[in-house]
Parts: C-alpha cells; sequence; structure tokens
C-alpha cells in the first residue's frame, strides 16, 4: 500500500499519487501550474475522441433549456474511475478551466457528473476534457420526466416513515409512566398528548393505506391494505373510546410502531423494483450507431437512427443493425436475423424484398430504402405493446394475500357475531371485545412478515447475481412443474461445430485454401472453420467473390476453387458444405449446432426433480428433434418451426410453465411465460421483460433460483401458521376478556418481533 | 400539577417537533439525495482560496 503525497489516501499502485486530480493539483499548489496546462502533459497517452462522431450520437442526451436569460445546455455522464476527494475538486472546478461550462456538480457515490455548459460547446469537447483529466465518461441518456416524479415520490416516502417514526416514537415516551401506574390528572393529561401525537400519523403517513384500501373497494378485492386499515382506525376509536370514557385501554403506541414496521418493510420492497425501472427499449438498441444516409442525391452525411425519415436512403455497413423497416436496393445481401426470429443461420435477401429493422448485416455493405421512421418500424410497435403488456402482467394471488383474504373476513364475521349474540348481556364491554379482537388479531406476518421474506430473498439473488423483477417469482415457481426450453443460444451455443469431414484426412492444403477463401467472411461457418483449424496457415487466394446464400469462390493456381452449400440439406438437421475444384466435388464438410456443455446435466437434474421438460424451436424439425434427442427429452415435448406468435400461443396453453429462453424473437414468449428465465441477453429488453435475468451465470443456475424460492416459500408458510395460530389464541383471550391493556400493547410487538426474527434467522 | 412536568412535556414535544420539521425541510431541500460528495467539499475551500489568489496573483 502506498500514501498518496497530495491526499493521503491509500492505494494500491506506483506513483506519488492515487489519481490524476491528485497530480493536477499538486502541482497546481506547489508549483503553480495552471490545471488546463498540466493536463495537456498528463493526458498526452489517453485516448482522443472524434468530437463530430460522439456528438450525432449522443445528440439525444442533452436537454436545452431555454427558461434562463441565456440559453443553456445540459449533460450528465457516468464517471469512472473517481478516487478520492480530488477528483471532486478537479471535477467541479472545470468551469474555472473552461469558460464554456457554467456550473459541475459530481455525485460522488452514483459517480455522476451534471455539467451546464453554453450552447456553442460539442459533447466530444466534454468527453475529451474529462478524459483528459484521466477519467472515462460515458454520456447518459437525459433525465425523463419518469425519473424526477420517482425522485419526488421516493422523497415524499422518507417523509411519511420519518413522522410514521416520530410519532411512534414519543408515543413510547408517553405511555411509559402510564405502563408504569401514572394515575390521577396527569395520567389523563398524558393520553390526550398520546392522542394529538397520534393524529399526523392517521391523517399523513397512512394515506398510501387508504388509496390503496380505497383501489381494493373499487374493483370488489379484498386486500391486506384494508385490514391495516381497520386495524389502525380500531386502534384509534378503540383508545379514544376509552380516553372518552376514562378507561385504560389505550393502543396509540403499539398502533404507531406497528404503521411504522409495515412503510419501513414496504420501502425497502419499493427501493429494491426500482431498479427495474421502465426504459425506453429501443432507445437503447440503436443508441450506439450511427449511419450514413443521404436524401437520394449525392449529398451524404452521418445521422443518429433517430433522425431517418421516410425513403431516405441508408448506407449500410457490415455488422449494423437496421433502425427500420425498409426496402433492399442492392442485389443480394445477408443478413442475420436471430435477432428477430431465432434462425441460427444468414438469410438471404434480393433486390426489392423487404427487410426489418432489428436485422443485422453480415455483407459487406448494402444500400437501403427506409420505409417507414424507426418508431413506426414493426421492432418498435411491439416492444411498445410489450411495455403496456408488462405493466399489467402482475395479476398473481400471493399467499399471503390469499390468507389474508381469508383471515380478513373469518376475524371480522368472528367480532360482528360475537357483537350481535353478546351485545344484551356485556353492553359496551362486547363493543370492546370485539374491538380487541379486531386490533390484536390484525395480521402482522400477512402484512410485513411475507414481504420482509421476499425482500430478503430477492437481496439475496441480487447478492449472488441474479436479477428479479418482481418478488412474486419465488412464489410462482413453487407452482411451476413444466420447463420449456427455447433450442438456439440457449440450450445450444450459437456457434457451428464441425462434427465431420470427407474424405475423413482432409489435405493440409485444401485445409489451407479453405480458410484463404473464409478469410473475410463473417459467416458462423467460416468463424466455426477459423476457429477449429486456428493453427493451419492460410492460403492466398485470389479474386475471392461471396455468392449470397451459396459460398465462396476465388482462385489458386489456376484453379476454381468453391465453398458453398449443395443444393440438398443432410437430413439428420446437421448442415453441410461442398469444396469443389474446377466445378468437381473434392470435399465434404458437415456442421451442427454445438450443444452447451451444461444442457444435458440440466435437463438431467431437472428430471431427478420431477420436472416436465419442453423445447420450443423457431428452427427446422430435424435439427430439433436432433437437440432433442441428446438431452433425452420426448418428441411430442418439442415444438420445431415456431414463430414469435405461436411460441406465445404454447407457452399459453402450457402455463404455468417457466420459460427459459433469450433474444428478441423470444420476448413474446419470455412475456406470456409465469416465470421467464434467461442467462443471456444482448440488451436492455431481456432484462425488462424477463422476470429472472442471470448474464452472469450459465444454465444450471436456474437450480439455485429453485432452491432459493422453496426456502423463501417455506419461510413465509410457517410465518402465516405462526400468525394463525398467534392470532386464533390472541382472539379467544380477547373475547373471554382477559387481555388488559398493558398485556395487549405487549403482545402485538412481540408477535412482530418474533416474525422478523424467524425470517432473518431462516433466510440468512 | 408540577410546573417541571409541564416544562419537560413542552420541552420534549417542542424538541419533537423542531427535529421533524427540520427533516422536513432538509428532505425536500435535497440533502439526502447526496451523502457522500459534501464530505469531500468541504476539505476544498481552505486550499482552494489559496491556491485561486496564488494562480491570480501569479499571472
Amino acid at each position: 500500500m502506498v500514501i498518496c503525497d497530495y491526499c493521503s489516501t491509500q492505494f494500491n499502485g506506483i506513483g506519488r499519487f492515487c489519481c490524476n486530480s491528485c497530480e493536477i493539483l499538486y502541482a497546481w499548489l506547489k508549483e503553480g501550474k495552471s490545471p488546463i496546462k498540466n493536463i495537456l502533459s498528463v493526458s498526452k497517452d489517453l485516448e482522443k475522441f472524434n468530437f463530430s462522431e460522439i456528438d450525432l450520437k449522443y445528440n439525444l442526451n442533452q436537454s436545452v433549456d431555454t427558461n434562463r436569460d441565456f440559453a443553456y445546455k445540459r449533460y450528465r455522464f457516468y464517471i469512472e474511475g473517481l478516487q478520492c476527494s480530488s477528483c471532486v475538486h478537479l471535477l467541479e472546478d472545470l468551469p474555472q478551466f473552461e469558460k464554456k461550462v457554467i456550473s459541475s456538480r459530481l455525485n460522488f457515490g452514483k459517480c455522476l457528473l451534471e455539467l451546464e455548459t453554453n450552447q456553442d460547446i460539442l459533447l466530444g469537447e466534454l468527453c475529451q476534457m474529462i478524459t483528459d483529466l484521466g477519467y472515462r465518461p460515458t454520456p447518459l441518456l437525459k433525465e425523463s420526466d419518469y425519473d424526477l416524479a420517482k425522485k419526488i415520490e421516493n422523497r415524499k416516502d422518507l417523509i411519511k416513515i420519518a413522522v410514521a417514526g416520530a410519532v411512534a416514537g414519543n408515543e413510547m415516551l408517553f405511555s411509559i409512566p402510564l405502563y408504569a401506574g401514572l394515575q390521577g390528572d396527569l395520567a389523563t393529561v398524558f393520553k390526550w398528548i398520546s392522542f394529538f401525537i397520534f393524529l399526523p400519523l392517521l391523517f399523513y403517513s397512512a394515506q398510501e393505506f387508504y388509496k390503496k384500501s380505497w383501489i381494493g373497494l373499487l374493483i370488489h378485492r379484498l386486500s391486506v391494505d384494508m385490514m391495516i386499515v381497520v386495524a389502525l382506525w380500531s386502534g384509534f376509536l378503540f383508545s379514544t373510546y376509552s380516553l372518552l370514557s376514562g378507561g385504560d385501554e389505550i393502543y396509540f403506541d403499539s398502533t404507531a410502531s406497528f404503521i411504522f414496521l409495515i412503510l419501513i418493510t414496504r420501502f425497502f420492497l419499493k427501493k429494491y423494483q426500482d431498479k427495474f425501472i421502465h426504459k425506453d427499449l429501443f432507445t437503447e438498441l440503436f443508441v450506439n450507431e450511427i449511419y450514413e444516409v443521404s436524401k437520394g442525391d449525392l449529398n451524404v452525411f452521418r445521422t443518429s437512427f433517430d433522425q431517418i425519415k421516410e425513403s431516405q436512403l441508408i448506407k449500410m455497413q457490415q455488422n449494423q443493425l437496421l433502425p427500420c423497416d425498409a426496402v433492399l436496393l442492392t442485389d443480394e445481401c445477408e443478413f442475420d436475423v436471430s435477432f428477430l426470429t431465432g434462425e441460427a443461420y444468414p438469410q438471404k435477401k434480393h433486390k426489392n424484398e423487404a427487410v426489418y429493422a432489428g436485422s443485422r448485416l453480415l455483407s459487406s455493405q448494402a444500400l437501403i430504402l427506409c420505409k417507414s421512421q424507426s418508431h413506426q418500424s414493426a421492432l418498435a410497435k411491439s416492444l411498445k405493446s410489450l411495455e403496456v403488456v408488462n405493466e399489467s402482467k402482475n395479476k398473481f394471488k400471493y399467499l399471503a394475500d390469499v390468507v389474508s383474504h381469508r383471515l380478513t373476513l373469518v376475524v371480522f364475521s368472528l367480532a360482528g357475531l360475537y357483537y350481535l349474540f353478546t351485545f344484551d348481556e356485556l353492553g359496551v364491554e362486547a363493543f370492546k371485545r370485539s374491538l380487541a379482537l379486531i386490533t390484536i388479531a390484525c395480521p402482522c406476518a400477512v402484512a410485513f412478515g411475507a414481504p420482509l421474506a421476499q425482500s430478503i430473498g430477492l437481496k439475496k439473488a441480487f447478492k449472488e447475481g441474479f436479477y428479479i423483477r418482481s418478488e412474486s417469482v419465488f412464489e410462482k415457481l413453487h407452482q411451476i412443474k413444466k420447463i420449456i426450453f427455447d433450442k438456439t443460444g440457449t440450450l445450444t451455443s450459437t456457434h457451428l461445430e464441425l462434427i465431420k469431414t470427407f474424405p475423413h484426412d482432409l489435405s493440409e492444403e485444401n485445409k489451407e485454401i479453405i480458410l484463404g477463401l473464409e478469410k473475410k467472411s463473417m459467416h458462423p461457418v467460416a468463424i466455426s472453420l477459423k476457429k477449429t483449424w486456428a493453427g493451419t496457415a492460410t492460403k492466398n487466394i485470389k479474386q475471392i467473390k461471396e455468392v449470397i446464400g451459396q459460398g465462396v469462390e476465388g482462385q489458386y493456381n489456376d484453379h476454381q476453387y468453391r465453398l458453398g452449400k449443395p443444393l440438398v440439406q443432410p437430413a439428420d438437421g446437421s448442415l453441410q458444405v461442398d469444396l469443389s475444384i474446377d466445378e468437381k466435388k473434392t470435399a465434404y464438410l458437415f456442421f451442427q449446432e454445438k450443444l452447451k456443455p451444461e444442457s444435458a446435466k440440466l435437463v438431467d437434474k431437472l428430471y431427478d426433480r420431477e420436472f416436465t421438460v419442453m423445447l420450443l424451436s423457431g428452427d427446422i424439425r430435424s435439427r430439433a428433434l436432433d437437440v432433442g434427442k441428446q438431452l433425452l427429452i420426448r418428441p411430442a415435448n418439442i415444438f420445431s418451426e415456431q414463430s414469435e406468435e405461436s411460441k406465445k400461443h404454447i407457452i399459453e396453453k402450457e402455463n404455468p410453465c417457466l420459460y427459459i429462453g433469450d433474444g428478441l424473437n423470444d420476448l413474446k414468449a419470455l412475456q406470456a411465460a409465469a416465470v421467464s428465465f434467461a442467462v443471456r441477453g444482448p440488451f436492455e429488453a431481456t432484462f425488462q421483460i424477463c422476470d429472472i435475468y442471470a448474464p452472469r451465470k450459465n444454465l444450471m443456475s436456474i437450480l439455485e433460483i429453485f432452491d432459493l424460492s422453496k426456502k423463501v416459500y417455506s419461510v413465509i408458510q410457517s410465518n402465516l401458521m405462526f400468525a394463525i395460530f398467534y392470532n386464533s389464541i390472541g382472539g379467544i383471550l380477547a373475547l373471554g376478556g382477559f387481555i388488559n391493556p398493558l398485556m395487549a400493547a405487549v403482545l402485538m410487538p412481540i408477535s412482530s418481533i418474533l416474525i422478523i426474527g424467524h425470517t432473518v434467522w431462516r433466510l440468512r | 400539577m408540577n410546573v417541571t412536568i409541564i416544562f419537560m412535556v413542552s420541552l420534549a414535544l417542542g424538541l419533537a417537533i423542531t427535529f421533524i420539521v427540520s427533516y422536513i425541510w432538509a428532505m425536500r431541500d435535497g440533502q439526502f439525495d447526496d451523502l457522500e460528495t459534501p464530505a469531500h467539499r468541504i476539505l476544498k475551500d481552505d486550499f482552494h482560496k489559496s491556491t485561486i489568489s496564488d494562480t491570480h496573483e501569479g499571472t
């Protein structure tokens, strides 16, 4: 460990300073070197940005504010490489070095830098400036209205919790003397103080419960919130009645702590779920692409996806993603549409054929006529519809909800019946006892035992590398007996494997020629061959020509070589490629989709746990059957040649099931399934749609999630059992008139503490 | 009723109200949005004034 000469932070590494900022500030302080001159000397080896490029890319990022006297732009950056206080000082001093920067504000914890600048500075220049200081800036999309609303809501929630906490604490303070036996005038004063302190909680902190209960009433559904409202108001009315009639049964303190505990647990649960906030999936997909566009004349300009208009021409480069639905103008081109259809092999498109947004160009170049603006493309619409459906997906009935509905009914009916039958005999006492029953039987476990178990479960899963979108996953997984796998990219890798060649011992020269032919190709066959024959030299082939959809050809030693597909593909599901010399076939190569190493083991383990395993694929029947055979999946459980829509229908038919898939073509299926799981997904969409997303894990990790959900479910179950038992005993005692105020006040928090303790201990 | 008790009770309530009001004010003001950076920022001023004046004198 070395100590920084400037800021005294301990750091691992060599040199005198922990970061560039310290070095720059040290030079400023000791040697009077102006930071801006010093920056240039420190940063000469650092990456230089292409100003115009980055500005095109991120013209979506800036928000221009013209409300002030002068117009200015506002940018947000995610900054990597923050080390110590010097970083804060230097980055916030940017306005001093660069007059075009008006203000600079850094959030050290979130690594977020907010800059306000003049109109005439480019984003690229800002990036360059920050890079020169030794940091890595990533421009962020501008803050949406949704983010701002969320921020305000978060603050409001915290204030409500603070008020509830203050009320609960002070209620306790004024209750202790009463429990200790305080009598007379002072006792009455303390009781009245308790009453007034309780009001902010009743009318402010508890607003959320009223809202949700009201919504529940409107849609005729009993909810936990109704129980809480009833418990809260029973506690309040009962205590107020006691206060007015000179009784001792004051429950303000226990009711306040109960509400405070529920608010806190719900806040943490909500905080976790906010990680999965709504985002514009389509923009996320294309934000990093720059396209060469012309309006049909010679004037070519470069722009971002959202600026491309209908009937403009796009000159696409290899590996680019098409942002709009369009028509191909080049004679022939190959596209990777695995993103859209799941088809593992490239598709050939001819002149005047339609190509869709989300296709990736495999040929070296293509000229394309835009037919719709990006946001009107089929892909954009499909993503949009996913977002809408996603919001209404959670119609799941929680175990805790089901129990709470029944408990609510039982408690209310019991209290009502007891009051009706004993009113003549007991008078006001009957009313008191009925209310005591409702207060004491308030289902703490239902109100926060289940959310607590779920949020601990979610946190645990998050630590292990799983992103779980909703806490309902734990209970849903418990009901699942069927598991449906997507084939391409999930059970198999997207790469092809060379399984055999004919003749068996292919000559070195032929291998070198084949590699020479495939030198520049991005086709899966070429990639596989380059990988398999990695140590082999490459012959220099002349006049290489890629015949789209057919293969490649070229000349070597006055012979014409051609590597391409035969007219008929083998029936066993493999892919055949032939090498011919001067039109004469000399060698055959056979490829197969490669199973992921863990696939077979996982399916085996799932059979052990008595799950039904099914396979769903967009690929042809023979290939799907071949994979099924290797994994011992029954042919009746294999669905091949399925489109995006039909996959969705099959899953809806098989629900409740767990669907394991990935990719854009799977999104509808992922969404339709009761629970969806993905280990791979190139972009945000998977993360948004999937119930469980584990980008750093392999398929086997699904077993870990099953184990965790089993545990969470059993904790919720035992919490409920306990609550029912505890509440029944408490209820009987209350109805029998054995509960005095002190006992009631102690009993309610004890049950809460027991449940919290049990949950935390079991899920530790 | 004992004067001391009245004094203590009003003090307790007064303190509670003061704290909750100041908390609400701080929260609305955004003081809890960033809990880390202000701690770094506080180190800046002294150094900063001296260096800025130094630089200006030098130029």
